[in-house]
């Protein structure tokens, strides 16, 4: 019987455009806030902050599956955004400077976990296939009336294979660029998004 | 193009064939085969679903809360202080894990073990003692310290480096803080005579407090060297350690 997919209704915390992400005026550009925040202008800092929180929080919170985390990975980024804003170019998009900025925060803290907990991510995924399925030693996706959120199914996902799902599928990275970043094999990458989608099948169909 | 043992597409392959970055003969091998097969064909539907479900997410996701007092605090606090300011509101509430205009009141107030607490109060009182130390400095600088004496070595110095088992991720991070934290005293301690006694003992209590919670925080993390709180507490013993020396070699030598 094909599979049956229901989405949840977002959950509070989802919108489309966000509470803290204001809209853009004339009078506060975004070029003009980039300028005066490079000057040391915090308050225009924080212009760029409202302006793309909940893209960063995104990001974020999909990567690491985890929302206190994903606050602190926020902070993070906008942290380091601060300190390298002097070295934006205007050759990308501000969005997408910010944007490559979250994930490699993510990535960066993503290794410094593995290195604390002496832990490899692919290692920590291969616990995928041991007896008890697929999810044996994750956290099951909550399932309410045969419905599924998706962004809890993600965030049950191996590490690994969340982070490469989520780069492709979610944020339409191609697998060279997510190679390149993360310093993995293609081959690697491929496979750990294809076990990303056959476990998230799994968990839209219970 | 590959195949389960039940003789059907394999995921590898059906997403590749959804993902259009199969090659010419093995995507003709595949939709030959999904031609004749209604169970992959419902499987290729549920991984295009996905993609698509993927692909349909809200861009933007709003945080439980404002983190924007976090992010403003830890870029103040990243930049010069001037000597002698105010301290009270900077030491915060030790109690409850706050420290006023400080990220760590976003990320450390729930969830701390007492052990944790007592390390936390420990930071709140660094950063009293830091103060105080610094505002020393500035009198001596001000003026009232014209005594042209030779304090004792500054104690602690190897506080830092008791044989503590740290994680390893740590340890290139603290040999880097060793670095900078041996230049500064070596600085500081080539210009000792150009600072008052008062202010040299001052500054060595400080630094011997320092090295304190240092020392307690490396044993902490050397019995729970998965925390990341504690983590974050030595780092903040070692910044710590570091700006007082640092502004403290500085005043030297403009004196």
């Amino acid at each position: 019987m094909p599979a049956t997919v229901t989405r949840r209704p977002a959950p509070p915390f989802v919108s489309e455009t966000t509470r803290q992400d204001g809209p853009a005026t004339p009078a506060d550009d975004e070029s003009g806030l980039v300028d005066r925040a490079r000057r040391g202008d915090v308050d225009a800092f924080e212009g760029l902050y409202r302006r793309h929180v909940g893209r960063v929080f995104a990001i974020c919170l999909r990567m690491s599956g985890d929302r206190i985390r994903a606050a602190e990975l926020t902070q993070d980024t906008f942290v380091r955004l601060w300190e390298r804003l002097e070295s934006f170019r205007g050759e990308s998009a501000l969005s997408s400077w910010i944007h490559r900025m979250a994930v490699n925060v993510v990535l960066a803290a993503a290794r410094s976990d593995n290195r604390r907990t002496a832990r490899v991510g692919l290692a920590e995924d291969d616990r995928d296939g041991e007896d008890g399925g697929p999810w044996e030693g994750m956290v099951r996706p909550e399932s309410t009336d045969e419905r599924i959120d998706l962004e809890a199914a993600i965030a049950a996902l191996p590490p690994g294979a969340r982070r490469v799902f989520v780069l492709h599928d979610i944020e339409g990275y191609r697998h060279e660029e997510i190679a390149r970043i993360t310093g993995n094999a293609e081959g690697t990458l491929r496979a750990q998004l294809h076990r990303a989608r056959k476990l998230l099948m799994e968990a839209l169909t219970r | 193009m590959t195949t389960r043992d039940d003789g059907h597409l394999s995921i590898e392959t059906l997403g590749d064939y959804a993902d259009g970055v199969l090659g010419t003969p093995e995507r003709g091998a595949a939709a030959t085969h999904l031609e004749a097969c209604p169970s992959c064909r419902r499987e290729l539907e549920r991984v295009r679903e996905v993609i698509a479900m993927a692909a349909a997410m809200p861009a933007s996701v709003a945080p439980d809360a404002d983190l924007w007092p976090g992010v403003r605090a830890e870029i103040e606090r990243r930049r010069v202080v001037p000597l002698g300011a105010a301290h009270g509101a900077e030491a915060g509430n030790a109690e409850t894990g706050e420290r006023v205009g400080s990220i760590w009141s976003v990320r450390f107030v729930a969830g701390w073990t007492r052990r944790e607490r007592v390390l936390l109060a420990v930071a709140a009182v660094l950063l009293v003692v830091a103060t105080s130390a610094l505002a020393a400095i500035a009198r001596d600088r001000r003026g009232n310290g014209t005594q042209m004496a030779r304090g004792p070595e500054a104690p602690g110095a190897v506080a830092g480096t008791a044989p503590v088992a740290l994680p390893v991720a740590y340890r290139a991070i603290e040999a880097d803080y060793q670095r900078t934290i041996a230049e500064l005293r070596a600085s500081l301690d080539a210009q000792r005579g150009a600072l008052s006694p008062a202010t040299i003992a001052t500054v060595d209590r400080s630094l011997r407090i320092i090295d304190d919670a240092i020392a307690e925080a490396r044993t902490a993390l050397a019995n729970d060297p998965g925390n990341r709180a504690l983590v974050d507490m030595l780092t903040a013993g070692y910044e710590q350690k570091v700006d007082l020396l640092r502004r403290a070699a500085e005043h030297t030598s403009k004196i």
